[in-house]
């Protein structure tokens, strides 16, 4: 039964592949045209320094200023990549706001853009809408149960063990950290390694 | 609804016999009198008797949830999904609680958590993710309104109850059909399209981010999936129930800006395990729209 789960996942995956490179060979052409930007399109809330590398204490390649237009490349953890005014660097990602991107797509090219995407770049893509009708809000005012479904969902639950295990293959090493909480009232940051904000354990 | 009655003879069991003397009572060579004693003595009894009504609650509620939309078709998917979220629930205050996860065919943007350990996420937003992290922090969001019982809370606010004992008291003496059990499991339900107060989404985004800390995974996963979430248009019909049950983007971001901004750089090289989450769902990205 495995075994043919197995089968059935590489099938699938060497059927996606033609279609990957399709849809690479759209998206080459589409950076060969714009030749310099090719990330998603957001801009900064705040004064950020444009770091040399994804580290408080690399060097301060500019201070850019607050609105501008960035194009955001990758992220690593806290940091993204981006591309501003001819320059390439890293700023802390709480500084960036993404820029509404969606454009009409089908189910289709949503989902093929995408495994091309997490492949190649580990981005999800900024074209990609949902292309769903939305739930039927009537179906949780007016309620059909479905126990066979909630039986089932119950049947997917792992043990500790099992999850324990799953973690240990990635080398997931647990981490000591109390919770943090912010005061209600918020206002952004004026700098980037400023917060106004009070930090307390609620553990 | 069997469950619920034998919880409830149960239950009547044990205040009967506590309100009686139950010294020297013994059955089965078990000493009843002492364990009823030290249940009806202690503060953890009501908990637990109370932890109990929230499991049977959230498995109701559950199940209308489930009648929303299809179950997604692969085990695969659903195995590793509920890895990811065991894991994360592992290291909350509450590990013990049932935790099952489930992803629901629909290519709606959503998750939902049911009290008592219940979690669901859609495929549209599933897809939308980049990695490991990135679910992790999703679902410890999600874990996060359970821990707090944040659904029970706004659910005595709606119902007018004033304490988690009312709705205790209506789940464990629930008879089949009975019209007040079903009142509170139809506006349990009803909750999420309603969504829950402002406070409690941003309590869950700050304590999400904690507990895939402590999982070991990169825990600016959340604020990158809420990030990623900016760029899809609000009137798109995946999104407008997301939207309308949550605070913006904007301020969740800024309210997590604050939240992280001292201690979780110690974080910075945790992995966000990209390529088992692009091997493990990589069989619905794309063949199975």
């Amino acid at each position: 039964m495995k075994k043919s789960l197995m089968k059935q996942k590489r099938i699938s995956f060497l059927l996606v592949l033609p279609l990957m490179a399709m849809t690479s060979s759209i998206f080459s052409q589409k950076l060969a045209s714009q030749e310099i930007t090719s990330g998603d399109k957001a801009s900064l809330v705040r004064d950020t320094e444009l770091k040399a590398k994804p580290y408080s204490d690399a060097n301060t390649l500019k201070v850019l200023a607050e609105a501008l237009p960035v194009d955001v490349l990758s992220r690593q953890s806290s940091w993204l990549e981006i591309q501003a005014e001819a320059m390439t660097g890293w700023v802390k990602m709480f500084s960036v706001r993404y820029d509404l991107q969606s454009v009409p797509s089908s189910d289709s090219f949503s989902g093929t853009k995408q495994v091309f995407n997490l492949v190649t770049t580990g981005s999800s893509g900024s074209t990609v809408t949902t292309a769903s009708r939305g739930l039927d809000e009537n179906k949780f005012s007016e309620p059909s149960p479905n126990p066979y479904a909630f039986k089932t969902m119950q049947s997917f639950a792992v043990s500790g063990e099992d999850a324990q295990s799953f973690a240990r293959d990635e080398s997931l090493n647990e981490q000591q950290q109390d919770y943090v909480t912010v005061s209600a009232e918020v206002s952004a940051p004026s700098s980037d390694n400023v917060s106004e904000e009070t930090l307390g354990d609620k553990s | 609804m069997k469950t619920l009655r034998l919880t409830f003879i149960l239950l009547m069991t044990t205040v009967v016999c506590s309100a009686c003397s139950t010294q020297g009572l013994v059955i089965n060579n078990i000493d009843i009198g002492k364990s009823l004693s030290a249940i009806g003595h202690t503060s953890d009894a009501l908990t637990n008797v109370d932890e109990e009504a929230e499991i049977l609650l959230g498995q109701e509620i559950a199940t209308n949830l489930l009648g929303v939309a299809p179950l997604l078709p692969n085990q695969d998917v659903q195995s590793y999904v509920n890895k990811v979220g065991r894991w994360v629930s592992m290291h909350s205050e509450r590990p013990d609680l049932p935790w099952s996860f489930a992803v629901m065919d629909d290519m709606s943007i959503n998750a939902f958590a049911a009290p008592g350990g219940y979690i669901v996420i859609t495929k549209g937003l599933l897809l939308r993710l980049n990695n490991e992290a990135e679910l992790a922090g999703v679902l410890g969001h999600e874990i996060s309104h359970v821990l707090r019982r944040h659904h029970l809370n706004a659910l005595k606010k709606s119902s007018g109850m004033s304490a988690l004992t009312d709705i205790t008291s209506v789940i464990l003496t629930a008879k089949e059909e009975d019209t007040q059990s079903l009142k509170l499991v139809t506006a349990g339900t009803e909750i999420y399209i309603r969504g829950l107060d402002k406070e409690d989404e941003f309590e869950s985004d700050a304590m999400g981010v904690v507990l895939a800390a402590r999982a070991g995974y990169d825990p600016y996963g959340l604020p990158a999936v809420l990030h990623s979430l900016q760029m899809i248009n609000p009137d798109d019909a995946g999104m407008a129930m997301m939207f309308k049950t949550h605070p913006s983007l904007d301020d969740r971001l800024s309210r997590l800006d604050g939240v992280m901004a001292s201690g979780f750089e110690q974080f910075d090289h945790s992995p966000a395990v990209e390529s088992r989450f692009i091997r493990a769902i990589g069989s619905i990205s794309s063949l199975t729209q």
